[in-house]
């Protein structure tokens, strides 16, 4: 009774059995083997194929093999995608990508395809009643086809493709010049007359045509600053596509036509807008080393295969500075670049070491020839983690620190001591040596009052003030920095301004009313009225650290009363401030020298889109050249770029390392990743920001899209315009661009950014045979869930009819009417 | 027919259990918070219906007032309610009187191990009583002055310095702080509309203009030019908003609910054209005021009951008032659905909530058409209990989770304007729901073998009695340790359920916590072997078993037809529980395995044209694949072994957590391309 039971279960009732017939199982899994005979020969399989293919074909004829490998593909692509850090670590190295193109999951879906099709082929007869499992077994194998083409074809990367660049005709020049469209971009032209500089200024996407055909239309603009080897600078505006309206604009005049009558200040001087086409795209998840002599525009690449990718190796303890023990994990990777395109002589070049994510950090040792004293403190509050200053005292731009809140000093001697600052206010002092009257002011913040602000009386000194400004620390030149006060004096004859330096003797009055410093046959052009003194001590570092030659270390701090203090103080000494807050002075150095290495940023303080895009990776690269071995990191550049004019100010980094070779010629070397020539250079025509109700805010809810105009260059020139933008991507030679990432306007400023797009590059072929297989399947699942069982009812009904039974209830079961239903009984 | 009719004890302990816990948590959380006989006699009588009609621009769309206060005050007191207002009053309270709430506990700090870092530094300087520090802990809302001080900020600047595990709850508390400046309050609170009804330009803040205002006519002059409006149009609102602050800041109830009354007036006329319709925004605000509608879980609930009962029990009279109820419920998500995608001007399903909530209605919707298919068969009610189950788990994880399915309405991002996408997600979510639909009958049916095997008295009952209870731990500890391994930012296991249980069977307080994570390991291993230990013992039970207890009778379409002939569950009292529940299962199943891969399919013919390939490994991706696989796993498992209906509802069970794991793990802990949805 069981085994009736059973049987009936795995004939028609079997719901699975809309895949499989039921019935069919059997002959692999128990059946006689007369039974079995009959039935090979029934289904067109004559002659037994020899005994270890008998095994062979048993083995995959199992559908607990098909079950047993799908749950492998489901642990396997389980440890891939929610554990991470099983395909990251350092035995394995490899992205999601690569984890599932590994040999492992090859094989895996190598041995479902062939069980699928033993299967198939052997146990489902094709009959109407199994087109559908057909036609998912046949759908899926079509897809797995597909995918071997798609995948085993697959390149994929991203261009960035800019808008415009500037072309530049000086007159006197020996040939044009460019510069790229990015803000901050500058360049210099050397001429007979002298060096022209151009920068640019500023670009607005959002500029509104104001005159002509077009009155009203969008359009790109670019200000381009030029500073002529005579003359004053001025300010080209180009417009994209309408060069009849560049004019130039003259600072603090406004536009050349209403300050000088004509629109350009200089007619020769000719400065156009072109194409920046992009002929290569960069490949995501590669590595590659890039090489070109000095001064030579084309790189040439050498793939960097087998590289680690998010685990260190480093050679050495001493290559690197981190915070815990790092464990050392030699690399040797030798590289080799094609000799064909670049000579490098006897040059040869390793990869000894690999960091994924760090940053240069410069690292202070004592051991220098010359003074230079180094202080390194650790102001600590509460229980927060330490925030580490340093100081050089000799070194203008790194003497104080906090905003000008701590500062490190050196005195030849202890006697200095008393002159340091008691107060941290800037303090101006004025005297009348007529009237021998003197007063100190401290410039708090009240006693700024601006240009227009109330006149303050001396009493006894005849004469009235107003300080309309303090300026401190500006930089008058380079390293050497001045602080001044804008003071307003007022007596009962004339109305002046005279500027107070730090250093007296450059301080200076500005003619006034009724007062003229120069006229009056000064002695110096520059001068004050010495009718009245000024004197002005700029503002100090409430606390303040000083270094004496002997090695000792004394501390200053103008706190509140009761926390002030004036003493010495031991490295390592914690000195506290206020309640929560403790200083502690870690390392002082008198001839401290630096040295630059990488620092491994800890895995807490890593940020998750640099990770995943190794920005911040570096190679250790050893390079040999006349018996002579070479070991340099290289940090990360994101594009093999042709110079750092591409980088926009360090958004794309370009880090080139220059080297030199044994025969003394220059090269640049490049991290970055490996590139391939689209098939056609691509030029960026226009790039809009569609933005949401409103306008673009900065918030990326407010953007609805963008548009990239493309142009391809053909052999007729260049096409006309194709858009690309999200989802909706342009072909190009075999080759698909998507929208991908664009240059963001700064915050709130509207109308800057869109400089350049990033599009998205890679083929995709055999992906209509993948669709054509899914498509296959989904129709094969609908017939064999919802037609199947229709037709095994229709069957069965016509089979108990024929058996003369005439038993119509569908309720209870016949074994030999689903037999014979099934056509296999 | 009277053991069907028998109420097992089981089944009180298990549904009842389920039932009592979620009513009792759901209900009680708006109860703890709400604390309504602490709203002040102002907030009560200040009347704010005039402000749903107003308008406010913020993130690319225009929003009713109401929604605008519930998307900000989000960031600031999380799924709480302050004192009882309602949103909109708490908004302007804030705004107009900034000083009454430096010192209230109204920020909410969301996760427990940066809040109890926050209390232990304020408890070590003498800042925190212990009775304080309890309501806090209970409440998560903390004062900004708390916050604010010296050694809490150290602390938070050190913990942002972990980008790994704390930095994320820092900067959640950093916005709130910034969002309860009044600059961000009131210079967000965008109200003038652009000049000419321009749809590319922001709209401008009242309360900005009324700070620059000065007294000088020619400056206001100046204001209003940029504004877009008549100066002394502008006059009179600035003069409007003013008086409003005045008057709020004394109480002034009248007065504050005439000015409120001309001041959206005012607004309304100012861009005649260009301003919402009334009826949107009323319905907005509406929505907002109503929790976004997703206390309809407790009618789903209250369907849940007589569903069951009518299903276990076939009692006719159960049927009736469970299928009104669900009929009720569903009536109400749609209203839901109707109004967010009348409000919004696009179909719900572009973020975490509305997938969700969207995901439980199309659920609704195939349940309706099955139990209209299967009226007459005894298939009915499974489907409308199956829906009422995903709908009600799917609605209160929204009432109870507002921070993590957050229902504010915003854009869709560029990425999903696309038809693909669109037909990819509702084709995957609705997938989703069914999936959900079959995991409720196959839960069903290892109920009723579990009751036949009780029953039967094949197995002793000491052993079937673990079986419910190692199920249970092997997924509340299985969950414990993964939120251990994926989510330590947030959840560690020293701190769980099993430290307090230790320390109360007398091990110290350190030794309960250090021991705290190896009990959880060993009590799932304990469970996870039992199961696996009663699973290969079940090949041998079930031939005890008849046929009929075996639960499997035919293919899951037969099940629907409507010809007695073809359909063995058209004949009264034939099929047994557990072939109905097996049958329903496949219906179910059948539907979801389709719908799952299709959608796979939709999606990567999206992807290929957005992304530049169409399949690419995502997380996402994969684990909706490996619900796929499990799923092709269930159905040639279910060819090859003789007790089909057990292994179908064991592996359906088990596809139902594979596509939840996708949902829950994969997008709040290992976040892809995905993470929107």
């Amino acid at each position: 009774m069981q085994q009736a039971d059973d049987r009936g279960d795995n004939g028609m009732g079997n719901v699975a059995g809309e895949f499989h017939d039921g019935a069919a199982d059997e002959r692999v899994d128990g059946s006689t083997p007369a039974a079995a005979r009959n039935r090979t020969s029934d289904n067109g399989h004559p002659g037994k194929p020899p005994r270890t293919g008998r095994v062979i074909l048993r083995f995959f004829s199992s559908v607990w093999l098909g079950i047993g490998l799908l749950v492998l593909l489901f642990i396997y692509s389980s440890i891939g995608s929610a554990m991470p850090f099983v395909r990251q670590h350092r035995w394995l190295e490899m992205t999601e990508f690569e984890w599932f193109h590994w040999w492992p999951f090859d094989v895996l879906v190598a041995l479902i395809c062939a069980n699928i099709t033993v299967v198939t082929l052997r146990r489902i007869p094709f009959r109407p009643v199994n087109y559908g499992v057909w036609m998912i077994h046949a759908g899926i194998l079509i897809l797995a086809g597909g995918s071997v083409y798609y995948f085993g074809t697959k390149i994929e990367g991203d261009a960035q493709v800019l808008r415009r660049h500037v072309r530049i005709v000086v007159p006197g020049a020996d040939e044009p010049a460019g510069l790229v469209v990015l803000p901050g971009n500058e360049t210099t032209m050397q001429t007979p007359q002298g060096a022209w500089t151009f920068s640019i200024q500023e670009t607005n996407s959002e500029y509104r045509l104001m005159t002509g055909d077009d009155k009203g239309k969008r359009a790109h603009a670019v200000m381009v600053a030029v500073q002529p080897p005579q003359g004053e600078s001025f300010v080209r505006q180009l417009l994209t596509g309408y060069p009849q309206f560049t004019e130039d604009v003259l600072p603090g005049k406004g536009r050349a036509i209403k300050a000088i009558g004509k629109p350009l200040v200089d007619e020769t001087l000719q400065l156009s807008l072109e194409y920046e086409p992009q002929e290569w795209f960069h490949v995501i998840n590669s590595w590659a080393l890039y090489v070109r002599e000095e001064g030579a525009k084309e790189w040439t690449q050498a793939p960097l295969r087998h590289m680690p990718r998010y685990n260190a190796c480093v050679p050495a303890r001493d290559d690197v500075l981190s915070d815990t023990p790092v464990e050392l994990r030699p690399l040797d990777l030798p590289v080799e670049f094609p000799k064909d395109q670049v000579n490098l002589g006897d040059a040869t070049f390793h990869i000894s070491g690999y960091l994924p994510y760090a940053e240069m950090r410069r690292n202070w040792l004592e051991g220098g020839s010359r003074l230079n004293p180094y202080l390194r403190v650790n102001i600590i509050e509460g229980d927060a983690s330490p925030r580490s200053i340093e100081m050089l005292a000799l070194d203008a731009n790194s003497r104080r620190a906090l905003d000008g809140a701590v500062e490190f000093r050196l005195l030849s001697d202890e006697s200095e001591i008393d002159q340091l600052p008691r107060t941290s206010m800037p303090a101006l002092t004025i005297r009348v040596p007529a009237t021998r009257f003197e007063r100190r002011l401290e410039l708090t913040q009240d006693r700024v009052v601006g240009n227009d602000g109330p006149w303050t009386e001396l009493e006894g000194a005849g004469l009235s003030y107003r300080v309309s400004q303090v300026m401190e620390d500006l930089e008058v030149a380079p390293g050497r920095t001045a602080s001044l006060v804008w003071l307003d004096l007022k007596t009962p004859e004339k109305e002046w301004t005279r500027v107070v330096m730090d250093d007296a003797a450059g301080s200076f009055d500005m003619p006034g009313l009724g007062f003229d410093p120069h006229a009056a046959g000064a002695a110096r052009e520059r001068g004050t009225d010495p009718a009245i003194e000024t004197e002005f001590s700029p503002s100090s570092a409430r606390l303040i650290f000083s270094a004496l030659p002997d090695g000792r270390l004394h501390v200053v701090w103008n706190g509140s009363d009761s926390s002030a203090f004036r003493r010495f103080a031991k490295v390592g000494e914690a000195l506290p401030l206020a309640p929560h807050i403790r200083v502690v002075a870690t390392s002082l150095l008198l001839n401290a020298v630096s040295e630059v290495k990488p620092y491994i940023v800890p895995p807490q303080r890593r940020e998750k889109e640099m990770m995943s895009q190794f920005l911040l990776s570096m190679i250790r690269l050893d390079m040999t050249s006349g018996g002579r071995t070479r070991s340099e990191w290289i940090p990360f550049s994101t594009y093999a770029a042709l110079d750092e004019n591409y980088g926009y100010r360090g958004r794309y980094p370009f880090r080139p390392l220059r080297l030199m070779l044994a025969d003394g010629r220059r090269i640049e070397v490049l991290f970055s990743r490996e590139r391939h020539r689209l098939p056609a250079p691509v030029a960026l025509e226009d790039f809009e920001l569609l933005a949401q109700l409103g306008g673009y805010t900065g918030e990326s809810l407010t953007v609805r899209n963008w548009r990239s105009d493309l142009r391809f260059w053909s052999d007729a020139g260049w096409t006309g315009s194709q858009p690309v933008s999200v989802n909706s991507p342009s072909e190009n030679r075999g080759y698909w661009y998507y929208q991908a990432a664009w240059d963001p306007p700064p915050q709130n400023a509207s109308g800057g950014g869109m400089n350049y797009t990033v599009l998205g590059v890679g083929n995709r072929n055999g992906v209509n045979i993948m669709l054509a297989g899914c498509c296959l399947s989904v129709i094969g699942m609908i017939y064999a869930f919802y037609f199947k069982p229709r037709i095994i009812r229709r069957r069965k009904e016509q089979a108990a009819l024929k058996l003369g039974r005439g038993r119509h209830d569908g309720a209870e079961l016949d074994p030999a009417a689903d037999r014979m239903a099934l056509g296999v009984g | 027919m009277t053991s069907r009719r028998r109420i097992r004890l089981i089944d009180v302990l298990v549904f009842g259990g389920l039932i009592a816990a979620a009513a009792g948590y759901g209900l009680r959380r708006p109860a703890a918070s709400s604390a309504e006989d602490q709203t002040s006699a102002f907030a009560k009588q200040v009347d704010l219906a005039p402000l749903h009609k107003v308008a406010v621009m913020a993130d690319g769309r225009l929003r009713s007032f109401e929604s605008h206060a519930t998307a900000y005050l989000r960031f600031v007191v999380g799924p709480r309610v302050i004192d009882g207002q309602s949103t909109s009053f708490t908004y302007l309270d804030m705004l107009l009187r900034p000083e009454k709430y430096a010192d209230r506990d109204v920020v909410y700090v969301k996760n427990p191990l940066v809040l109890g870092q926050i209390l232990d530094v304020l408890e070590r300087d003498g800042h925190m009583e212990a009775a304080r520090r309890k309501a806090i802990e209970k409440s998560k809302l903390i004062a900004p002055h708390l916050l604010d001080a010296l050694p809490v900020q150290a602390l938070l600047s050190q913990l942002s310095g972990d980008l790994v595990k704390t930095a994320k709850p820092v900067q959640q508390i950093n916005s709130a702080l910034a969002v309860m400046q009044d600059r961000v309050l009131g210079g967000e609170l965008r109200l003038i509309p652009a000049p000419q009804g321009a749809s590319d330009k922001q709209w401008t803040s009242l309360w900005n203009l009324s700070r620059k205002a000065p007294a000088e006519e020619t400056d206001l002059a100046a204001l209003a030019q940029v504004a877009g409006v008549p100066a002394d149009t502008l006059k009179t609102l600035v003069e409007q908003w003013t008086q409003l602050a005045a008057a709020w800041k004394v109480e002034n109830t009248a007065e504050v609910n005439r000015l409120l009354a001309s001041l959206s007036d005012s607004l309304r006329a100012l861009s005649p054209n260009g301003y919402p319709e009334a009826a949107r925004l009323e319905w907005e605000s509406r929505y907002f005021r109503m929790n976004s509608m997703t206390w309809i879980w407790l009618v789903y609930l209250a369907s849940v009951i007589p569903l069951l009962l009518a299903v276990i029990n076939r009692w006719s009279g159960a049927r009736a008032v469970g299928l009104i109820l669900f009929a009720i419920a569903f009536a109400l998500q749609t209203a839901s659905v109707a109004i967010r995608w009348y409000v919004s001007g696009r179909w719900p399903n572009a973020n975490m909530f509305e997938a969700v909530t969207t995901s439980a209605w199309f659920g609704g919707v195939l349940a309706l058409i099955l139990e209209l298919v299967a009226r007459r068969s005894a298939l009915k009610n499974l489907f409308a209990l199956g829906s009422a189950v995903v709908s009600m788990t799917a609605l209160m994880a929204a009432y109870l989770l507002p921070t993590d399915l957050d229902s504010s309405l915003s854009n869709i991002m560029p990425a999903l304007h696309d038809v693909w996408l669109y037909i990819h997600t509702n084709m995957i979510i609705w997938s989703y729901a069914v999936i959900g639909l079959a995991a409720v009958t196959a839960l069903l049916f290892l109920r009723q073998r579990w009751c036949a095997l009780w029953d039967s008295g094949v197995v002793s009952k000491s052993r079937l009695a673990i079986m419910p209870v190692a199920f249970t731990l092997v997924h509340v500890t299985g969950w414990q340790i993964l939120m251990a391994i994926l989510g330590s930012e947030r959840y560690d296991l020293r701190d769980s359920f099993w430290a307090g249980m230790l320390s109360r069977l007398g091990l110290g307080e350190g030794v309960a916590h250090a021991a705290a994570p190896y009990a959880a390991l060993g009590v799932f291993g304990a469970s996870v072997t039992v199961l696996l230990f009663e699973m290969l013992e079940a090949r041998i039970r079930s031939r005890s078993l008849t046929s009929e207890d075996r639960g499997f009778a035919g293919p899951a379409t037969a099940a629907l037809a409507s010809s007695p002939k073809a359909n063995p569950f058209l004949t009264p009292g034939a099929p047994s529980s557990a072939q109905v529940f097996d049958a329903a299962t496949m219906v179910t199943m059948q539907v979801a395995f389709i719908m799952l891969w299709a959608g796979i399919v939709m999606g990567a013919i999206w992807a290929d044209h957005s992304w530049g390939r169409p399949w690419g490994w995502d997380p996402k991706e994969v684990f909706a694949l490996n619900t796929f696989i499990i799923f092709l796993v269930l159905v040639h498992v279910r060819l090859k072994v003789r007790d089909k209906g057990f292994w179908t509802a064991l592996i359906a069970v088990f596809g139902f957590e594979t596509m939840m794991f996708n949902w829950i793990v994969i997008n709040f802990i290992i976040s892809g391309l995905h993470s929107y949805a």
